[in-house]
């Protein structure tokens, strides 16, 4: 029913169902709702919409860091309860949703991941509910197709292609990448860098 | 003050969240005084969050929706005033249930007591379970071969006094010549393993450790061998690649 909508507009309404759950007495706008829904009933409807797209591909990554197919689930549904917790600190034009999405998951899978090692971190790093992560990783409304990163992903070299995946699905930092590898810090940090802008040059040239 | 580029090369870990705190705050003392190096934190943010992509998306189970909106309905209402409520701690000592003096000295020297030696088993826990997490980052690489270490017994070489057997455990290499050395368990009796490098003009020492494993690079070599510390000229165990 809200195929058509934008994601933006999608947490937009998401995150007025959270701030304030009352009865809409009428609409103007019959594209945005049916007169007589309820703020909340329009609410849920963007946020299952949201999870009809974007669920999968959480569930994907999730998988793909636990390994666990139940474990991942439950990443899955804490990730959107977070997206409906927090949508009103979204801010469209700054970050696409599914990257929001995705950095939600991966933080939570890593905590997951830490809990099993038994190794508590102390809280660091970026907040993806923050502005400042939502800047720094904006990118447009429109995700590159899964072919043309598996493509670019295909060029980098297996030592590099271990690296990031040990950074981005395992959470470990450069320090625990170059101990379980026995490489100097130093040249986990220039392999990471090269992988990466590997696939920027990659990713933009197919874009382009 | 951390140079430009150095500041380029913690991005990643930045975005990820796996910087220490104040390596984390340098960045982002920078990122605020640097346009240039915003753009960059979000070029690489856009390459690092594009990674997902290249998965299959998965199918989520039929009451995902019914599940997550049980959850939401649940959520409680955002304004809650807390002004004038006290805490749980607060309202037991209005109450008038304060410890004693002698209960409190004695459950201190309980929580010290316990928690050292509790310490000292999450410790362990947690020593084992960062051993089994380095493991399972290995084990999950596709090209990896695994080449088993084949014991040495006490009848092997000549002359060798009879040991228990050290049961033997396997090489793990990757084709660009990293390796990893694991045993069932680590050396034992407080000893160390010595591992051996076998090129074709001889035998060189990798190094040596107490664990049950260790990495080294196997780009060179023909073969590894295994030995404890105080015995090196008895084999306890070899591999040829």
């Amino acid at each position: 029913m809200d195929e058509g909508v934008s994601d933006a507009e999608l947490m937009a309404r998401v995150a007025v169902d959270r701030n304030t759950r009352r009865q809409v007495r009428d609409s103007s706008d019959t594209r945005l709702q049916r007169p007589g829904q309820t703020v909340m009933a329009v609410g849920e409807d963007a946020l299952r919409e949201l999870l009809r797209r974007h669920g999968p591909s959480v569930m994907a990554v999730a998988h793909r860091m636990l390994g666990n197919r139940e474990e991942a689930q439950e990443i899955v549904q804490d990730t959107f309860l977070r997206l409906y917790r927090h949508a009103a600190n979204f801010r469209p034009g700054r970050a696409s949703v599914r990257t929001y999405l995705f950095a939600i998951a991966r933080n939570l899978a890593t905590s997951q991941l830490r809990k099993r090692s038994a190794r508590p971190r102390p809280a660091q790093g970026i907040d993806p509910h923050s502005v400042a992560f939502q800047a720094a990783v904006g990118i447009p409304d429109d995700p590159l197709p899964g072919i043309l990163v598996r493509d670019a992903l295909s060029h980098l070299e297996e030592g590099e292609r271990g690296l990031l995946d040990g950074a981005f699905y395992l959470g470990f930092s450069h320090s625990e990448l170059a101990e379980m590898n026995g490489l100097p810090l130093g040249t986990v940090k220039s392999r990471v860098r090269r992988a990466l802008l590997k696939l920027r040059r990659l990713l933009e040239e197919k874009v382009s | 003050m951390m140079e430009e580029r150095d500041i380029v090369d913690l991005l990643p870990e930045y975005l990820l969240g796996t910087l220490d705190p104040d390596q984390a705050q340098a960045v982002e003392a920078a990122l605020a005084e640097s346009p240039a190096l915003r753009r960059e934190a979000e070029s690489v943010g856009r390459v690092l969050f594009a990674l997902p992509e290249s998965l299959d998306p998965e199918p989520l189970p039929d009451e995902a929706w019914t599940k997550l909106q049980t959850a939401v309905r649940a959520e409680p209402p955002v304004r809650q005033s807390t002004v004038g409520k006290r805490g749980p701690w607060a309202a037991m000592f209005r109450t008038g249930l304060r410890p004693t003096g002698i209960a409190l000295a004695l459950s201190l020297v309980l929580l010290v007591v316990v928690g050292a030696w509790g310490w000292q088993g999450a410790r362990m826990q947690a020593d084992l379970a960062n051993e089994q997490r380095i493991i399972a980052y290995w084990m999950r690489n596709p090209d990896l071969q695994i080449v088993s270490l084949r014991g040495v017994g006490a009848g092997a070489r000549p002359g060798a006094d009879a040991r228990p057997e050290i049961p033997p455990g396997v090489v793990c290499v990757l084709p660009d010549g990293r390796a990893m050395m694991l045993q069932p368990y680590a050396a034992p009796g407080g000893s160390r393993y010595v591992l051996y490098g076998i090129t074709p003009q001889g035998r060189v020492e990798l190094g040596e450790t107490s664990e049950r494993f260790m990495l080294f690079d196997a780009s060179k070599l023909i073969g590894v061998e295994l030995a404890l510390q105080g015995r090196r000229d008895e084999l306890v165990a070899e591999a040829r690649f």
